[in-house]
């Protein structure tokens, strides 16, 4: 059984307006209809563009954000129903990594403090009910837990490859990848199934991020941890990731694992967005095709009717596209093999060639071998 | 290259932040390249690599006070040559808009979000060119058209926040090209939009090179962009070049430890999955001076004590091509080694011996 299912979750935010009555004009429709399924020990990696929910959908996972509508089975409990005391204690078997691994440090509390905090919060630590020496007195058992905390947080540390020594320290004495490594640190401790990682390399430098895709890797196979990497780039999102899922205004367009999602992307978005990352290659950059979509994404509060991507789609067909809009389903054929499923009417036609960009709505670039 | 005079050529720039009570900070030291008409020259480095700050003492962008600015960039301008670094305020205010144009990385912070569009379009209009009223609007209607700006006469009177990102750096870039500069500099002028519309910005700027012949200089940290856009690179470290060549070389034969291990950090779309990537080790903060000798030998596998004797010279490589390799390597690596990357194996935690350094 998978360890995290998300099903049909939405998550709209009220637009407000007026002075004395706060009337509701409308919704943001951040995330609108989601469902996927995480493995134990495996990684879903969401890729989407800024505004596409990712990261709302992330943070309803823990109910960071109110969910609307819609259920996450995390390890057997329905998560969207949970009191909000149980919901607080379910946190220590999911927790969060997050993008500025500043601005998520208390710039005030030393190490040690800001990685003891989810221990005391969860009152984990020293010995079990029953393992309680007889007659010790409340002094020596708060020092016994003081001290089995103390054990787990340098472990912690040291698993993320920083020492002891970093624990009287304060989050601006390190460096961005080494603050990213606390951050780290500070989910493991509490040891939980699940890390949801909300673009954790984003805003490091190239050869830190690649120190912390690898850092990640690692923990992954050492601990049996099982992630869902949120970012925006889809070279990253390749790299760690076992399940591939794209979003696009609010919705799952195409999921699939890395390797099928990437050698054959079958939806139009996926295929764009794909021809959009550039290639550290001089070679592959000039000769390659590049299909560049126009205009901007539409307002989540305002989406297009049927297929959301039908407004800028250089596949778009006369029928169907804008007037009903398409359910992720498995895709037919030769190339599916049953895991790859994609929100597309046309998804097989476009994959086999039969149907063309048409070229007034998108402008494929071709360059010459010069 | 070109026989003649370069349009800009930049030589030994360095630049020195004295703060009172603290050291001084060598953010650039020693850089030299070249701004050709109709070509793309790349500055690429990781943050803290002088690469920001060259862009800005080019533009004489740089507070007077607290800053030393040395070396020369000669500008060759419709009335002689003339050393931008050596210019007044005022003649930098005349060039700044006419000859020279920048953007910005941010596009909402660098537009004042209390004016509309249009008038900030058509300020520059007015400063450099001399236009007023309705001929300064048609003008920079038909900017923002060139731009790709669907509707321009609305958008003129809306106000910064009503544009979307991508739509944002376009209006910057329409402000840019008001005057038709003959050098533009753009510093990271996609790193805050999303990849569709980098795409389309990048496009932008590439047809802006070819039709108008201007020289680009691209400021970036990603290879890719630099690999899709740049005909020159230079690759920064700490304030140096250490390599610097055309494209196809650069990317297909790096020399520099630093290049190779910049490229085996970047996970690529086009690449086998499931091979672990090969960073380099350290941060940026892990240096030495360059009087002492290489300042990427504490993060370099690669290294000898020849690499701490002094700074490393420039060394030009033979590789018998009319195109200029140089790199700044005592030690560099060969490229049949890079190809089967046992060189760069090492264990990448940061850890302990960065700390026992503090």
């Amino acid at each position: 059984m998978s360890l995290l299912q998300i099903k049909d979750l939405k998550v709209h935010f009220p637009i407000r307006r007026g002075v004395l009555f706060d009337r509701t004009v409308g919704h943001v429709q951040a995330v609108d209809g989601v469902s996927l399924e995480i493995e134990r020990g495996s990684t879903y990696g969401l890729v989407g563009e800024s505004g596409c929910g990712k990261t709302t959908l992330g943070r309803a996972v823990l109910r960071l954000n109110e969910i609307t509508e819609g259920e996450v089975w995390f390890d057997g409990r329905d998560l969207a129903g949970l009191p909000a005391e149980e919901m607080r204690r379910e946190r220590a078997n999911l927790q969060m990594v997050f993008q500025d691994p500043l601005g998520s440090l208390d710039p005030r509390q030393n190490i040690g403090s800001i990685l003891m905090e989810g221990l005391q919060t969860h009152g984990i630590g020293g010995p079990s009910k029953e393992d309680v020496p007889e007659g010790i007195g409340a002094k020596e058992l708060r020092r016994l837990v003081e001290e089995d905390r103390r054990a787990r947080v340098v472990e912690a540390l040291e698993k993320v490859g920083l020492s002891a020594k970093a624990l009287k320290r304060y989050p601006h004495e390190f460096s961005g990848g080494q603050r990213q490594r606390i951050g780290i640190a500070r989910a493991l401790v509490l040891r939980p199934d699940l890390i949801i990682c909300d673009e954790p390399v984003s805003a490091l430098d190239v050869s830190i991020q690649a120190q912390v895709l690898n850092l990640l890797e690692e923990l992954q196979d050492e601990l049996g941890l099982t992630y869902l990497v949120i970012a925006h780039d889809l070279a990253v999102v390749r790299h760690v990731s076992d399940v591939v899922g794209v979003m696009y205004l609010g919705s799952l367009v195409e999921e699939a694992t890395s390797d099928e999602l990437y050698a054959a992307p079958a939806h139009p978005y996926t295929r764009s967005l794909m021809s959009a990352v550039p290639v550290p290659d001089p070679t592959v950059e000039d000769t390659r095709e590049r299909i560049l979509l126009a205009g901007d994404l539409p307002s989540p509060a305002n989406p297009p009717s049927g297929c959301r991507f039908h407004t800028r789609c250089p596949w778009r067909q006369e029928e169907r596209c804008d007037t009903e809009r398409p359910e992720l389903r498995p895709l037919h054929g030769e190339q599916g093999s049953g895991t790859h499923r994609v929100a597309c009417h046309y998804a097989e036609r476009i994959l086999s060639g039969e149907i063309r960009p048409s070229a007034e709505r998108a402008e494929r670039i071709v360059h010459g071998t010069g | 290259m070109s026989s003649s005079t370069p349009l800009l050529a930049v030589d030994e720039l360095s630049v020195v932040f004295r703060g009172r009570g603290s050291g001084e900070v060598r953010a650039v030291d020693g850089v030299s390249f070249t701004l050709e008409e109709g070509r793309v020259t790349g500055l690429v480095g990781e943050s803290g690599c002088g690469k920001s700050v060259t862009s800005l003492a080019l533009m004489g962008l740089l507070p007077d006070r607290g800053v030393e600015v040395g070396g020369s960039a000669v500008m060759r301008l419709p009335d002689g040559s003339e050393d931008l670094l050596k210019a007044s305020r005022r003649r930098m205010r005349d060039l700044r808009g006419s000859q020279l144009a920048m953007i910005f990385q941010d596009p909402l912070s660098s537009l004042n979000p209390v004016i509309p569009i249009g008038r900030q379009v058509t300020e520059i209009l007015q400063r450099h060119r001399g236009m007023r009223g309705a001929a300064a609007r048609k003008e920079a209607a038909d900017l923002l058209h060139r731009v790709g700006i669907p509707d321009p006469t609305r958008r003129l009177s809306e106000y910064p926040h009503q544009l979307s990102g991508g739509m944002r750096q376009r209006a910057l870039i329409a402000m840019g090209v008001a005057c038709r500069p003959r050098v533009m500099i753009a510093d990271e002028p996609t790193t805050a939009l999303d990849v569709t519309i980098q795409a389309q910005i990048l496009e932008l700027l590439k047809d802006l090179v070819t039709e108008e012949g201007t020289a680009l200089l691209m400021i970036t940290h990603d290879l890719g962009v630099v690999a899709g856009m740049c005909d020159d690179i230079n690759v920064l470290y700490a304030g140096r070049a250490v390599e610097t060549a055309q494209r196809r070389p650069l990317f297909a034969a790096p020399t520099h430890p630093y290049t190779v291990g910049l490229l085996g950090s970047i996970p690529r779309l086009d690449s086998p999955r499931g091979e672990p990537l090969t960073p380099v080790r350290g941060s940026v903060n892990d240096n030495i001076a360059w009087t002492d000798g290489c300042a990427f030998a504490p993060r370099c596998d690669h290294y000898t004590m020849e690499c701490l004797q002094g700074p490393p010279p420039l060394v030009r490589l033979e590789n018998g091509d009319e195109a200029e390799h140089v790199h700044r390597c005592v030690n560099p690596i060969e490229h049949a080694e890079v190809v089967d990357r046992t060189v760069l194996d090492g264990p990448a935690v940061v850890g302990d011996d960065e700390e026992e350094r503090r």
